[in-house]
């Protein structure tokens, strides 16, 4: 038998490949794409996504809206060629950089009325578990409010600012301390919260005539009617630190209660050397006050 | 030994603080601080809390640090001279201020002696101390240099950062320059200014803003403020794509240095229309543009801004160009549609939104 045998010790060889991956231009400059098409494929970035294109986690470019594909360069990324859409064939990129994007709508009108209340009514599925939860918190708040408005109906009967009868003046002075209240709770200093509640009612008024809800003569009667009842009722009622209304006080006769209240103050914690709590509870009592 | 001996007898000779000569500029009250406490703290130390319990609150109470006390006299009398010599060269440049006649030479000499004033004062402690309490006169050149060292190293970044990533600029206007601080807040319902960039709900947007514009330089007598609110992304069916439209617009606005919240009764150029971002629409950024007036230009007549036709396609950069207006500040705010709008249009007499589709079309152009 006359067969070849040779013995080889370790070879190498280079002789190793895969098989070519189709890399490159996958749309030329100037061809119409829809969104989503690829348009280079790369190893690495040999080119870069410009405008109205995205880059893949494989490099590769790909259209984000549809239009002209661009191959281009753009000054303020030097050294980087850039592949880019236009919306019309016969503009040019880059796009001026002090000049607005071009941006597409791309959203189609629903007109059917039937299909766009379902469209408005559709929810997520974490806001429709949610709907009963919301509904609670919506009817608390309801109650709540309606409720703080006749604690603070009553309050102002009862300091004598208003009458029982008076129910449109009531109304409004409720509405106007309400607003007050919040304003302060949510930490705003007393000044600031009266002027906003103004400003507020003034907007609502205005809101109302340019929705045509109101007429302009009734809206400057009624503006002057509250401007009128606001002043009277600021100087008749107050708010105390704790958002309570309370008698009025005049900045002179707040300031010559003053001493008399620390003067208190300072006989009750003058000896403290264990926490009494009666002592604490006297000296907040003090420190409530307007 | 010699050297302490060497201190002790100098801290007896310094008379620390009694000196009138050295002292740092006595007749400005803002620039002292208010409270006797805090300047004794401030400028004798705290080393009365010094215990040897090892309870741990004894522990966080401060001191001033050790060996502190023997040498802050000596780093005070040095400040004072300085600031002495800096006041000095200040009123030199005054009288040669008031001798000057060059509009241009005296404006450089200003600005000249508004820097002495500023070295004069940066380095007092009670300064200091005031710039980090927030007790300050922005009227004192030393204060209006704190305030926009401290705008320009984070606020004024952050800002012009947002108005790039959300593409504001160059959408709006080609760029910006920000000079001034600019903030926004809708006070019927939540107390807080609102940051660059946020997305609100449509409830809270639906009553008109305040704003705040801080400037940082001496305003010049009868400097005039326009405030332009935009929405840039309303939908432009018939181009299928976006345009500008105007939502409010201020014009005349004198702000000071210490008050710098916006006049409710400002007089407008058009009425507030909320953000009303109509269903599957993208997030609609809302931008508040506010503007220099030039002295020599005329008042914008309210009557130049039709209703319907230039609040719907608003041509800002035109707009900006023809009252020759110069952009100083600005802010933004995004908003989506959700449950309130609708009710939002009805509270202002608008017609119902329109109902888009959810995807995009990936097709047509």
């Amino acid at each position: 038998v006359r067969t070849a045998t040779k013995k080889a010790g370790g070879g190498r060889t280079n002789n190793k490949d895969s098989a070519g991956q189709r890399l490159g231009i996958k749309t030329s400059d100037g061809e119409r794409v829809n969104a989503g098409q690829i348009l280079y494929r790369q190893r690495g970035t040999v080119f870069y996504p410009g405008e109205h294109t995205a880059i893949g986690r494989d490099h590769t470019i790909y259209a984000k809206e549809p239009g002209y594909v661009k191959y281009y360069y753009d000054p303020f990324h030097p050294k980087r060629r850039l592949i880019g859409i236009t919306f019309d064939r016969e503009a040019t990129l880059p796009t001026p950089h002090f000049a607005p994007r071009a941006r597409r709508f791309g959203h189609d009108l629903i007109t059917l009325p039937s299909e766009a209340a379902n469209e408005l009514n559709s929810m997520s599925r974490k806001e429709f578990l949610a709907q009963d939860e919301l509904a609670h918190f919506q009817q608390r708040l309801t109650t709540n409010q309606g409720q703080r408005k006749q604690l603070l109906e009553t309050r102002l009967i009862e300091l004598g600012a208003l009458t029982a009868e008076d129910r449109a003046d009531l109304k409004m002075a409720v509405q106007r301390f309400d607003d007050i209240r919040n304003y302060l709770t949510s930490g705003r200093i007393t000044s600031e919260a009266y002027t906003l509640a103004s400003r507020s009612f003034k907007e609502e008024i205005h809101l109302q005539v340019r929705s045509g809800k109101l007429s302009s003569e009734q809206a400057i009667a009624t503006l002057s009617h509250y401007t009128t009842l606001s002043e009277s009722l600021d100087s008749k009622v107050m708010f105390d630190p704790r958002g309570e209304l309370i008698k009025f006080h005049s900045a002179a006769s707040l300031a010559s209660m003053r001493p008399e209240l620390i003067a208190q103050l300072e006989l009750l914690t003058a000896n403290v050397a264990v926490k009494d709590r009666t002592i604490k509870k006297q000296v907040s009592q003090i420190l409530q006050a307007p | 030994m010699s050297s302490r001996l060497l201190i002790n007898r100098s801290i007896k000779s310094v008379g620390f603080g009694n000196s009138a000569a050295r002292r740092f500029n006595s007749s400005v009250s803002s620039l002292k601080v208010q409270s006797q406490a805090a300047k004794q703290a401030l400028l004798q130390g705290v080393s009365q809390n010094r215990s040897t319990t090892l309870s741990k609150k004894a522990s966080l109470r401060y001191n001033s640090p050790e060996g502190l006390d023997q040498v802050f006299p000596f780093a005070y009398e040095i400040i004072q001279t300085r600031s002495k010599s800096l006041y000095l060269q200040a009123s030199e440049l005054e009288k040669q201020i008031a001798q000057e006649t060059n509009a241009n030479q005296v404006q450089a000499l200003k600005q000249q002696r508004e820097a002495l004033l500023v070295e004069a004062e940066i380095n007092n402690p009670e300064v200091q101390y005031n710039f980090q309490m927030n007790q300050i006169n922005m009227e004192v050149p030393v204060y209006r240099h704190l305030a926009k060292q401290k705008w320009s190293k984070y606020e004024m970044i952050k800002m012009i950062q947002r108005f790039e990533t959300l593409h504001v600029i160059p959408d709006t206007l080609p760029t910006i320059n920000p000079e001034v601080e600019v903030n926004v807040q809708f006070p019927n319902f939540v107390n807080k200014w609102v940051e660059n960039g946020e997305i609100l709900s449509t409830k809270v947007t639906s009553r008109a803003p305040i704003f705040k514009i801080q400037e940082f330089n001496e305003i010049p007598q009868g400097q005039k403020y326009t405030i332009l609110v935009i929405d840039p992304d309303t939908p432009d069916i018939k181009n299928n794509s976006f345009s500008t439209s105007l939502l409010w617009g201020l014009t005349d606005i004198e702000v000071s240095l210490n008050n710098p919240l916006v006049h409710f009764d400002s007089r407008q150029l058009i009425d507030y229309v909320p953000p009303v971002p109509e269903k599957n629409t993208p997030t609609h950024r809302y931008v508040v543009w506010v503007f220099r007036q030039n002295i020599d230009s005329p008042p914008i007549q309210s009557n130049s801004i039709e209703d319907g036709v230039q609040r719907n396609r608003f041509d800002i950069r035109a707009f900006v160009k023809q009252h020759n207006l110069q952009p100083v500040g600005g802010h933004v705010w995004r908003n989506a549609w959700d449950r309130f709008t609708e009710e939002v249009r009805q509270d202002y007499g608008l017609p119902a939104g329109r109902v888009f589709s959810k995807e995009r079309n990936s097709v047509r152009l």
